[in-house]
């Protein structure tokens, strides 16, 4: 083996420190992609921070609501009990007007999230004045009697109602206890906190874009961006220049991004009456294709890219006609692709030889950079079911440049039309 | 400056420092890029990414070892990464069934290797021209000591293959050196 890798030796004493001349312009090359790099850590680096922001501000928001009390109606029972144990208590035998109650009180609890003043008017009328002391614990006492209210912020506002006695008729014991209701309510049972308590509202939301690219010009096209494409490789599914040069007017190329569809899930919470904060998670499919054709070649190039982005968006209730309410839509969303494939092929006709040749190539690809978009629309929900919202917007999205890798919709259309349809629970 | 210094400017990305590291030692890894590409085009590509590579990972030499060696495996692994985008692609095949099937009868005449009677420019020249799944397994072979398995693992194919590649193109190599060498006049009897 030593005798047979003497070639080892005498080549490697031959070629170790071999020495071959390069070319000069070669140094302007690194020295102008090391520029750009440096450009590219600086985008990057906002990028991230701008990224970091949006999370943070969706975790601080998410917190926010999260933290707010909750509407839970059975919490509410609860404190309702402990304060009606010590509150007088009237005779009555309205057991029916129970359920009633229970259920408008459950009602008025949970709001939509867009909630229009007139519905919210609505569901103050709607509380039956008889129901609340009603409730189970009542029902079943038998004998029930006018005691000292020992409740010491509303003993003064309840006294005069609480001095009739259980001789006065059903009528002036449910008006008298509803009003007794009201004022524990108010003091007790809705502390200044509780004054913004709102429903949060989970949505189930799709999105179809109403805006695709289909363009065909005699200019080579390529699914890569012209500048990793020029820069970063030579690969072999480019045009060369000698096809550039020589077919460029047999070329016919063809690039079609088709329409972005997204499905998402998100949760919002009204912040005031009218406006409301919306967040969760949107997957979004993005299909494009590139052709290049002439007498001596066929290229296709396809890419699907799966993105998975969180939105950030403010609604704002316009007006409301009858149940419908018609609201105004501003936020945006930071998005990341999180799976991609790419398929070449490429055929080559040769004409000499009568012969064809195929070349296919099918690779993973990722965006190097996460997109930022930004989006408006008008939008109108109406009650379908109790608390469940069929809702539809219409708007348009502008999507930032995000110097990536391959061409997209966002990359080469930037504002971008869609309808979104979904359907929201309150709870 | 030294080694060390140009090192130091580097990591803190001194565009003049990374101009000199670049022209002390851009020609002996454009040999490098030269022995594992198909043309000297690729291989201006080579020693492009080569540089790039060696400038954003520059703050990762710890400057324990040789500054040259690490560069060295710089440039061959982004040469290797090359070719296995190449061979994904379906351009080159390191497998042997893909070679020529007839053996290739070894010059049992070592002496033309002790002469040097032979150029770099000339060796080099006839490495090249080896069939790219020779070269490869022979530059790794040779100039990497990477071993059978190492080279098997690294090209995706079996040691056996690997073996019988680099076997078939040291008996190519060595013939042609050989006529080189008798070419240009010196080949003892």
């Amino acid at each position: 083996m030593n005798e047979k890798d003497q070639i080892k030796d005498f080549l490697r004493s031959k070629l170790d420190d071999c020495e071959v001349p390069v070319p000069d312009n070669l140094w302007q090359r690194i020295d102008d992609t090391l520029s750009r790099s440096a450009r590219m850590r600086v985008i990057r680096r906002r990028w991230i921070l701008s990224g970091a922001a949006a999370v943070l501000a969706i975790i601080i928001g998410s917190t926010y609501l999260l933290k707010l009390p909750s509407n839970d109606p059975s919490t509410l029972m609860t404190d309702k009990k402990a304060i009606t144990e010590n509150m007088p208590i009237a005779s009555t035998n309205a057991e029916q007007n129970t359920q009633n109650k229970s259920i408008s009180f459950g009602k008025t609890d949970a709001q939509p999230l867009i909630v229009s003043s007139e519905v919210e008017k609505k569901s103050e009328k709607k509380p039956n004045k008889k129901s609340f002391l009603r409730s189970q614990h009542f029902d079943n006492e038998e004998n029930i009697k006018l005691e000292t209210y020992s409740i010491n912020s509303i003993e003064k506002e309840t006294e005069e109602k609480l001095l009739p006695t259980d001789s006065e008729d059903k009528t002036d014991n449910d008006e008298m206890f509803y009003e007794i209701e009201q004022i524990a309510t108010q003091n007790y049972l809705a502390p200044a906190d509780n004054k913004d308590e709102k429903p949060l509202t989970l949505a189930l939301n799709t999105r179809g874009s109403l805006t695709s690219t289909n363009r065909t010009t005699t200019s080579p096209v390529t699914l890569r961006s012209a500048e990793i494409a020029n820069n970063f490789s030579k690969p072999n599914f480019m045009l060369t220049s000698q096809e550039l040069s020589e077919d460029a007017s047999d070329n016919v190329s063809q690039m079609i991004h088709s329409q972005p569809v997204s499905v998402g899930l998100t949760i919002s919470k009204p912040l005031t009456d009218k406006l409301s904060l919306e967040s969760g998670l949107v997957y979004t499919y993005l299909h494009s294709k590139a052709k290049n054709t002439s007498n001596i070649y066929r290229k296709k190039e396809t890419q699907q890219l799966h993105y998975l982005g969180i939105p950030l968006n403010l609604n704002y209730n316009l007006v409301s006609f009858g149940n419908a309410d018609l609201y105004l839509s501003l936020g945006g969303m930071i998005e990341k692709d999180v799976y991609g494939k790419y398929n070449y092929v490429d055929n080559r006709i040769q004409d000499e030889l009568n012969s064809e040749s195929e070349v296919k190539v099918s690779e993973r690809i990722r965006q190097p950079h996460p997109q930022l978009s930004i989006n408006a629309g008008v939008g109108v929900s109406y009650p379908v079911w109790n608390n469940l919202y069929l809702y539809g917007k219409i708007g348009g999205g502008y999507y930032f440049d995000a110097d990536n890798k391959w061409s997209t919709i966002y990359s080469d259309e930037k504002i971008i039309l869609d309808l979104n349809i979904g359907l929201r629970f309150g709870f | 400056m030294d080694d060390s210094q140009l090192i130091k400017a580097c990591k803190r990305q001194d565009r003049k420092a990374q101009q000199m590291l670049y022209e002390k030692y851009a020609k002996k890894m454009m040999a490098i890029c030269l022995r594992y590409s198909k043309d000297e085009e690729t291989a201006y590509d080579l020693l492009h990414d080569g540089f790039i590579q060696v400038f954003s990972h520059i703050g990762s030499f710890e400057g324990k070892g040789s500054f040259e060696g690490w560069l060295k495996r710089i440039f061959v692994n982004v040469a290797l990464m090359y070719l296995r985008k190449e061979q994904k692609r379906g351009e080159i095949r390191f497998d042997i069934e893909q070679m020529e099937s007839e053996p290739i009868e070894e010059d049992d005449d070592d002496e033309g290797l002790l002469s040097n009677n032979i150029s770099q420019q000339q060796l080099l020249a006839l490495i090249n021209a080896l069939p790219l799944g020779y070269k490869t397994v022979f530059n790794l072979f040779v100039f990497e000591d990477k071993t059978h398995k190492e080279i098997a693992n690294t090209l995706g194919i079996s040691e056996a293959s690997s073996r019988s590649q680099y076997s078939r193109a040291r008996a190519l190599l060595k013939k042609q050196i050989n006529a080189v060498i008798k070419k240009n006049g010196e080949r003892p009897k």
